[in-house]
């Protein structure tokens, strides 16, 4: 009895460190610059949280199937052109989110192909197709910076707008919250999922596709990350083809902070909500100070080092 | 006999060596059949190609009297044939409950539906063994409970073959007791089993048959009630016909090459021995009687307690680079995996370990390699049309010529041979022997690591016995040597 009492109290540890963490950062943020605690409203927040928290929780569960889609940040910012295209086109936003979606659905199945279907490893062929679409959302925005020139009047309300008092991205966040949750704890591709990335020649012995349960956990991955960049481009108001830049880092970082392992096996969708909130607040809370974005990046980079490397003393200890 | 499995004329080849060599058996229905050898007997291979793993160059399997041809682990399981693998096939992170019923639970649009059998699953986990809460995590189980996840799992897959490799290395033997009651359980209820150990005492234990195989040969199928001791059967896996026999060579012990003195580790008892330049000595053992340990030692990879002084200088290697500087080089037992780079050519193997020789000032000459490499193919015979062939393709002796020429490059003038002539066939085995000689003969000392008393006998100048790495007795070799005193020494019964 004593074990599995000490086991509960241990995965409690494991479970709420990042919520120390994300205090941590507000408080760090508040000293640096008394503003922070008032300054950015909730919405903001919200607003800033809602892509990256709508893509890194299927991205959670590619990761504890032990893989990776480095081409987040592509199809993010192809999915803003495709948006904006459309919708100069005339198009009604909530359409072109939904194509946008398809999309995303597509190259989703293509990332699924690679890996799964011609094996080629997760890193290399998703690094790539984040190139080739990189190239595709430039050849659709030729040189035309900011490229939302046209677009219908409801372009920016998915982003920005407001319904009830509360910001649109609200919904979008709660619906990716419920269904990645439901999809951890409850569905067969959430479970199959750990027993994918914890051993995957006992799960094929066991009589699981993984190859197939994969692939459809890209297809997810890629649509979200389509819906995302909708999310992102309205809310910015800008189209920019080289917007992704850099994204697929914070969803890793958000992934990993929530101590997701990257080999797979193990994670938790609720911990990679808090791990985007703490990839939000650190970029406000940069920009609040002042930081320039190239730096930025060294801080976060900084940043994701430390928190894998917490996790795996939190790891070790735990274990013990 | 009432056969559950026959086993018909399996040969299995490999790019230089013949793993296993048209063998043929048959198992009972409901028996525990041991399978025996030393390593690289074809045990191994065996287990793969009645699981699928591998497919064999030849022969037949027959289940029930009828062919099976299973092309992975998965389609032998669900044929009936399941296995415990050494690296087991359990998911740490679930449950022990959702590691029973993965992959087989009911599901209705990608939700998991009550599993009517789990209750089953559960009453037949607390039948062999109580103690395990199913909804415990496996990474918390030790090894011996998470082979009894496996074994229930596969007794709820309907297996009629569950094969179980080396199921008692890794566990305690309270462990052992409690696993040897579950396979008698499985025995009444008409399950065979397939039980892979190098634990004789085991064998006598619970098995009714035995298979020894060696040299990837059938050397005998036997009731185990027939046989009448440990000896006879160390007899039939180690073989006792010699080949060749030693050609007595004379060495001038002069020059005290090797020193050791009480060396001690985990798996070492106060081992101590001489070993003099120019002298070819042989260390001979079973399985787990410390030959790996104590090259592992000399090598410089583990750690130990005791002295060591190489050439008269005292030695403590922190790595393998610092043992390789001090002229000591190893020609490890996997050859494929540890001593050759399999995709590189022949003369690319033959220069890798000493970059100084084929460069002059870091950059790399070309004409020098040929001349480098052309030398140690013409003094150690490598028969090859080009040394640009890759070394992959060559046969077994022909790779083992190659990664003495590697060594010999290196310059060393110790070499630890670790199995030298493991999987290479008769001649080249004796062609083999003769170079260690020679090496021998031009100042350098050898020592030869061998499970194979033939080979230790063929060519080793003083044989050192060891059991559960401790050293039993050393014997000078001679022609009319007594082989049965070893054999009765490696296997427990005392010192000579």
């Amino acid at each position: 009895m004593h074990s599995i009492q000490g086991q509960s109290w241990r995965s409690v540890v494991k479970n709420v460190y990042v919520f120390g963490i994300l205090a941590i950062f507000f408080i760090v943020f508040t000293a640096i610059n008394p503003k922070f605690i008032a300054g950015p409203s909730l919405s903001f927040i919200i607003q800033t949280v809602a892509p990256l928290l709508v893509v890194s929780l299927p991205a959670t569960l590619l990761m504890i199937s032990g893989n990776i889609d480095l081409s987040v940040g592509s199809i993010l910012a192809f999915s803003g052109v495709i948006m904006a295209t459309l919708s100069k086109g005339g198009m009604a936003a909530w359409e072109a989110v939904l194509i946008a979606a398809v999309l995303g659905l597509g190259v989703g199945w293509i990332n699924g192909l690679l890996v799964s279907h011609l094996k080629i490893t997760s890193v290399i062929a998703t690094l790539v197709m984040n190139y080739v679409l990189l190239g595709v959302a430039k050849i659709l925005t030729g040189d035309t910076i900011p490229y939302v020139k046209g677009v219908q009047s409801d372009f920016n309300v998915i982003g920005r707008g407001k319904v009830g008092g509360l910001p649109v991205a609200t919904f979008f966040i709660l619906a990716a919250i419920i269904i990645f949750i439901v999809l951890q704890k409850k569905s067969v591709l959430g479970k199959y999922s750990f027993a994918i990335g914890g051993n995957r020649d006992a799960s094929i012995l066991s009589g699981i596709n993984a190859g197939r349960l994969v692939w459809l956990l890209y297809v997810i991955t890629g649509a979200a990350a389509a819906v995302g960049g909708c999310l992102s481009a309205s809310k910015m108001g800008v189209a920019d083809a080289t917007s992704g830049a850099g994204f697929e880092l914070d969803v890793i970082i958000a992934i990993l902070i929530g101590g997701t392992s990257f080999a797979g096996g193990e994670g938790s969708v609720i911990r990679s909500i808090v791990g985007a909130f703490i990839v939000s607040v650190l970029t406000i809370g940069l920009n609040m100070a002042g930081v320039e974005s190239f730096y930025q990046y060294v801080v976060k980079g900084a940043v994701l080092i430390a928190a894998v490397y917490l996790d795996k003393i939190i790891k070790e200890k735990v274990s013990t | 006999m009432d056969a559950v499995l026959q086993i018909q004329n399996i040969t299995k080849t490999y790019p230089g060596v013949v793993a296993l060599d048209d063998v043929s058996f048959d198992i009972e229905r409901g028996s525990v059949h041991c399978l025996l050898g030393e390593n690289g007997a074809g045990k191994s291979t065996l287990i793969k190609i009645l699981t699928g793993a591998q497919i064999r160059t030849s022969g037949a399997i027959l289940m029930n009297g009828a062919p099976i041809e299973a092309k992975n682990t998965k389609e032998a399981r669900e044929i009936g044939i399941s296995t415990l693998f050494q690296e087991l096939n359990v998911v740490d992170q679930l449950t022990v409950e959702e590691n029973l019923s993965l992959g087989m639970e009911p599901t209705r649009f990608g939700f998991f539906r009550k599993n009517p059998d789990i209750g089953r699953m559960l009453q037949t986990l607390a039948r062999l063994e109580p103690s395990i809460d199913a909804k415990q995590l496996v990474s918390k189980l030790s090894v011996a409970k998470k082979q009894i996840v496996e074994i229930v799992k596969a007794v709820e897959t309907k297996a009629e073959v569950i094969i179980m490799d080396e199921p008692t290395a890794a566990i305690s033997e309270g462990e052992v007791k409690r696993l040897f009651e579950i396979i008698a359980g499985l025995k009444e209820h008409g399950v065979t089993v397939i039980y892979i150990s190098h634990r004789l005492d085991e064998i006598f234990e619970i098995g009714d048959y035995v298979t020894v195989l060696r040299d990837g040969r059938h050397e005998g199928t036997k009731k185990i009630a027939e046989i009448e001791g440990r000896e006879e059967l160390i007899r039939m896996i180690l073989g006792k016909t010699v080949v060749e026999t030693y050609r007595p060579r004379e060495v001038q012990k002069t020059e005290k090459y090797i020193e050791a003195q009480h060396i001690t580790n985990g798996k070492l008892k106060d081992v101590s021995f001489d070993v003099y330049k120019g002298e070819i000595v042989g260390f001979y053992g079973l399985i787990g009687s410390g030959k790996t340990e104590l090259s592992n030692v000399l090598y410089g990879i583990d750690a130990y307690e005791g002295a060591l002084r190489i050439k008269g200088r005292e030695a403590r290697f922190k790595s393998v680079a610092e043992a390789v500087a001090q002229g000591i080089t190893l020609a490890p037992e996997e050859r494929r995996s540890q001593g050759l780079f399999t995709m590189l050519s022949i003369r690319k193997n033959i220069i890798s370990m000493n970059m100084k020789k084929i460069s002059r000032s870091g950059i790399i000459n070309a004409a020098l390699i040929r001349s480098v490499s052309g030398e140690f193919v013409e003094k150690l015979n490598v028969v090859t049309d080009t040394d640009e062939k890759e070394v992959g393709f060559l046969s077994g002796g022909n790779q083992q010529k190659v990664v003495f020429a590697k060594c010999l490059n290196s310059e060393a003038d110790i070499f630890l041979l670790d199995e030298p002539t493991r999987g290479v066939d008769v001649g080249a085995k004796e062609e083999i022997h003769g170079i260690i000689r020679q090496l021998a003969d031009e100042g350098r000392t050898c020592i030869v690591f061998s499970s194979e008393l033939p080979e230790v006998l063929a060519c080793c100048d003083r044989i050192f016995l060891l059991h559960e790495g401790a050293l039993k007795a050393v014997m000078d070799n001679a022609p009319d040597i007594d082989s049965d005193e070893i054999i009765h020494i490696v296997a427990g019964g005392g010192e000579a």
